[in-house]
């Protein structure tokens, strides 16, 4: 199944001509945010990811340094969001891989043998590694969503301000 | 117009329709001459001496790939589809078996064999990003099968391996780099082809960073700065990242995104980066 968020529909201005090329910034920005927020360890409700396992905690900061809980070692499921497909009001925001298993020598290998959509699922609905813990990333928050509907408000009356001049 | 004249038009059209074909087609088996020799050429002198030709060699071969891609796009251009694929697509292939041979000919592994290996690598890798489409297929395959996790990364390393023939090892390292540039690719067809596009360096900020990766991560620029980059080990920047194995790429910045917009072309770091780059250098 895959794994999406919609980022819209966000009640923007009714006479603001929101399009699809609009929309796909909108994915884009999108995109951004939730990577900056995941990297720093809060989850798509602002709230901190619960803690690594002792072991997986022990590993990680052996190959990688210590650092918070941001779901990233080969960087691949971060890497490969993409805005899957936009509508007028609409911007989904989904993987570009997906399937594979684990494997390879090195810790990093072994992350970056699973594709992006299988790791998301994990972390956002199945729940990641035995305990089944779930660290759900993929939506935004309350103030996340009203930044993008600003700064779409604002692009448009400044493009309105050009077109005007 | 009577329909004699008519005919008589078309019958001239025809006539002059063919001899263009007839002067095109000699004009481009000139070229293919013409790149044959320098195929040729080229693959003979990595075994001529032993200063740093091999190098410049690989890059003589760049430039004849890209030579060998504008004689392919003008053939297809022209409706040589057939022709394009038979006279193109095999010359590099028996060529490339012709070096191999050669050098698995030689008396003793010497550095000079080594460095002809050497070139031998780079020249797949040259592949691995598109400079030489035909054999490139093969790799491009790979990557594709590795994206959509049709095959495990595993199975695929070691049809590398055997492909390429080189140790396990190479091969994973191959074959994650072929996965990550087909993402680049993905990345880069959604972006459009504006020089002044800007685009962000994402990817982990941690202790295996590269020192090309940290210089960069969490900066914006703009596509023709981003071109202008070397990262020492593969061409085309955009496309390869710091290299062999990298986990960064270059995000397309959305219009909307104030805050990476203001950052543009500066030292600066997009927003929660700055400290992490700062935590992990703290850490070493």
């Amino acid at each position: 199944m895959p794994v999406t968020v919609k980022v819209a529909p966000i009640a923007f201005d009714k006479f603001l001509p929101v399009d699809e090329s609009v929309m796909h910034d909108v994915g884009d920005l999108a995109i951004r945010m939730i990577r900056t927020r995941t990297e720093s360890g809060r989850d798509k409700d602002g709230r901190a990811f619960i803690a690594y396992t002792p072991a997986y905690a022990e590993l990680k900061a052996k190959e990688l340094g210590a650092g918070p809980v941001n779901l990233t070692v080969s960087g691949r499921m971060l890497n490969d969001m993409e805005v899957s497909d936009t509508s007028p009001n609409k911007a989904s925001i989904g993987f570009r891989s997906s399937g594979g298993r684990a494997s390879g020598k090195t810790f990093i290998q072994r992350s970056r043998s699973v594709g992006a959509e299988d790791k998301a699922r994990w972390h956002d609905r199945d729940g990641a590694g035995k305990s089944r813990i779930k660290r759900p990333f993929m939506g935004l928050t309350d103030q996340e969503t009203a930044k993008v509907k600003e700064r779409v408000e604002k692009y448009l009356a400044e493009q309105a301000s050009r077109l005007g001049r | 117009m009577s329909a004699r004249d008519l005919q008589r038009q078309a019958v001239r059209d025809a006539a002059i329709q063919d001899a263009a074909v007839v002067r095109f087609d000699a004009e481009l088996r000139r070229v293919y001459r013409r790149l044959t020799a320098l195929l040729s050429e080229a693959f003979e002198s990595w075994d001529a001496d032993d200063t740093g030709r091999l190098k410049s060699t690989v890059i003589n071969l760049t430039r004849v790939f890209a030579l060998r891609r504008q004689a392919r796009r003008m053939l297809k251009d022209a409706g040589f589809d057939a022709l394009a694929d038979e006279v193109l697509g095999s010359t590099l292939e028996a060529l490339s078996a012709t070096a191999v041979r050669n050098a698995k000919q030689s008396v003793t592994m010497g550095p000079k064999l080594q460095r002809v290996m050497e070139a031998w690598r780079d020249l797949r890798l040259a592949d691995l990003l598109g400079l030489a489409e035909d054999v490139s297929r093969a790799i491009q395959r790979v990557a594709l099968d590795g994206t959509l996790g049709l095959r495990p990364v595993d199975r695929l390393t070691l049809d590398v391996a055997k492909a390429l023939q080189r140790s396990e090892r190479q091969a994973r390292t191959v074959v994650d780099t072929a996965v990550s540039v087909f993402s680049r690719q993905m990345e880069a067809a959604q972006a459009s082809n504006d020089p002044n596009e800007l685009f962000v360096y994402v990817g982990p900020v941690d202790t295996r960073m590269r020192e090309f990766c940290e210089g960069l991560v969490g900066k914006v620029r703009t596509r023709s700065a981003i071109d202008a980059l070397d990262n020492n080990q593969l061409g085309n920047v955009f496309l390869t990242g710091g290299g062999y194995n990298c986990r960064h790429i270059w995000k397309r910045v959305s219009v909307l995104d104030d805050e990476l917009i203001a950052i543009a072309g500066t030292d600066q770091r997009a927003p929660g980066i700055a400290a992490s780059v700062a935590r992990v250098e703290a850490a070493a």
